[in-house]
């Protein structure tokens, strides 16, 4: 228990790090208009354990995104769109539960469930995560065509990028 | 208190989630300047939508306040036009001074009771003595078109009744417009759309369609409203006279706001024509 804590606190440290340092200096602006922003430090909350209470799931998605968002200089927009999808994270781990049901303090990856379960429970969490960013970064829904083009490129590369983390480390908690 | 933690824990989530969400909302509007200005902005839409329904709600029930003052004003320009006014034209010499001295004010009132289908019918307003209403005063319709109401019999602190045009001992000087044929309206019962003319003289050539106006024999009236337009005249059997019957220009039915005829030379008149028929 104690090991799997620290786990999943070098895990937060290292990828709000990865965010911060790396993922955030990809940008492809032209004009001032940034199409995509690459989201990793989402994988957190994805990877916690699954019977982990939905309080607690909303309580860390909320520092994490609160982390982020004083490094971004946008505080409240990544914690939203964190808070977003840490609340609907249980809903979505309900939907896509296997038939036999998760195992006790299993975490939802790729090396417990498979690729496709991974990238279809990824897949979901990224979405609502991603539309809900854009939705506080724009704010507005005049600028619709904005929040749909950055979605769906930002959506892209996040994917890629949290598939690829998973061959990468292969976490299995 | 441990059954307290495990309710927080297994239900809390919704509740934190509304929470922080709220806190994320709150942080975003006051820490980022361009959501903040569109924050700004849209909420000033809302509540300007709010304070604009708001406002055509409240004007809404100051409409008839509204409306009273509007026709204040109104009963003031009238009191400025030509026929309210008493021309005093001196002519001396070769100079030609034309002077005009104010005869007629108006003071604009609202119908609060009437009949209509009556032998006699009456109006009853919603000003009195106070607002300087006296008997004998003519009533007018505020209809631009025209049209007068009738004559103040009774009057309270704060109501008149009106004799209305629609009343059997009606008796107002009136004329033709075209030739100023003078004539009385009159009215006989059971059609409270129309009105008579009687005692025109039976040699002034009448139309169809001529216009009868208030005269200026009237002392209650200012001279030239139309009250009526000729729809049949005849001449009774052995009579000098003309009678005919006019349509009203106004539907007394539904008239809301009348004028109260004001002639600030009655006095003069009455005084002298009593002294000229005591003598």
């Amino acid at each position: 228990m104690n090991s799997s804590v620290i786990k999943h606190g070098i895990r937060f440290v290292l990828l709000v790090l990865a965010q911060i340092l790396i993922f955030k200096s990809i940008d492809l602006d032209t004009n001032g208009f940034s199409y995509f922003t690459i989201f990793i430090y989402p994988v957190f909350i994805l990877l916690l354990p699954i019977r982990t209470p939905t309080v607690f799931v909303v309580l860390l998605g909320f520092l994490l995104g609160l982390t982020v968002d004083v490094f971004y200089d946008s505080l409240g927009v990544h914690a939203g769109a964190s808070v977003f999808s840490a609340f609907i994270r249980s809903t979505i781990l309900h939907l896509l539960e296997p038939r036999g049901g998760y195992e006790v303090n299993a975490s939802p990856t790729k090396s417990n469930y498979g690729i496709n379960f991974f990238f279809k429970y990824a897949a979901i969490f990224m979405f609502f995560h991603i539309v809900v960013y854009f939705s506080l970064e724009i704010f507005t829904p005049v600028y619709f065509n904005e929040i749909f083009i950055r979605t769906g490129f930002s959506f892209i590369l996040s994917i890629l990028f949290i598939i690829i983390y998973q061959y990468l480390f292969n976490p299995k908690e | 208190m441990r059954s307290l933690v495990q309710f927080l824990v297994q239900y809390g989530g919704v509740g934190l989630f509304f929470v922080l969400e709220a806190v994320c909302l709150y942080l975003v509007v006051n820490y980022n300047q361009q959501q903040k200005e569109i924050w700004l902005n849209s909420s000033n839409i809302i509540s300007g939508t709010i304070l604009n329904f708001r406002s055509d709600i409240s004007q809404y029930y100051n409409l008839s306040d509204f409306a009273d003052s509007l026709a204040a004003d109104n009963a003031r320009l009238k009191a400025r036009l030509n026929n309210a006014q008493f021309v005093q034209t001196i002519l001396m010499d070769s100079t030609k001074d034309v002077e005009k001295q104010q005869q007629f004010t108006y003071i604009s009132a609202r119908i609060v009771n009437r009949t209509i289908h009556l032998h006699n019918n009456t109006f009853t307003i919603d000003r009195g003595r106070k607002h300087g209403i006296e008997p004998h005063m003519g009533v007018i319709d505020s209809n631009p078109g025209g049209g007068i109401v009738g004559i103040v019999t009774n009057v309270s602190n704060n109501y008149s009744v009106v004799m209305a045009l629609l009343h059997q001992e009606i008796k107002i000087p009136a004329a033709i417009r075209r030739n100023q044929y003078h004539g009385f309206l009159s009215w006989q019962p059971s059609n409270p759309t129309r009105i008579n003319l009687i005692d025109v003289p039976k040699h002034g050539e009448i139309r169809r369609r001529d216009t009868v106006e208030t005269s200026t024999y009237s002392a209650l009236f200012p001279a030239g409203i139309p009250v009526g337009i000729v729809d049949t005249f005849w001449q009774d059997p052995g009579s000098n006279f003309h009678t005919i019957s006019a349509k009203l220009i106004n539907d007394l039915g539904n008239v809301q706001y009348v004028y109260v005829v004001n002639n600030l030379m009655k006095g003069e008149i009455v005084k002298l024509e009593e002294e000229a028929s005591g003598e």
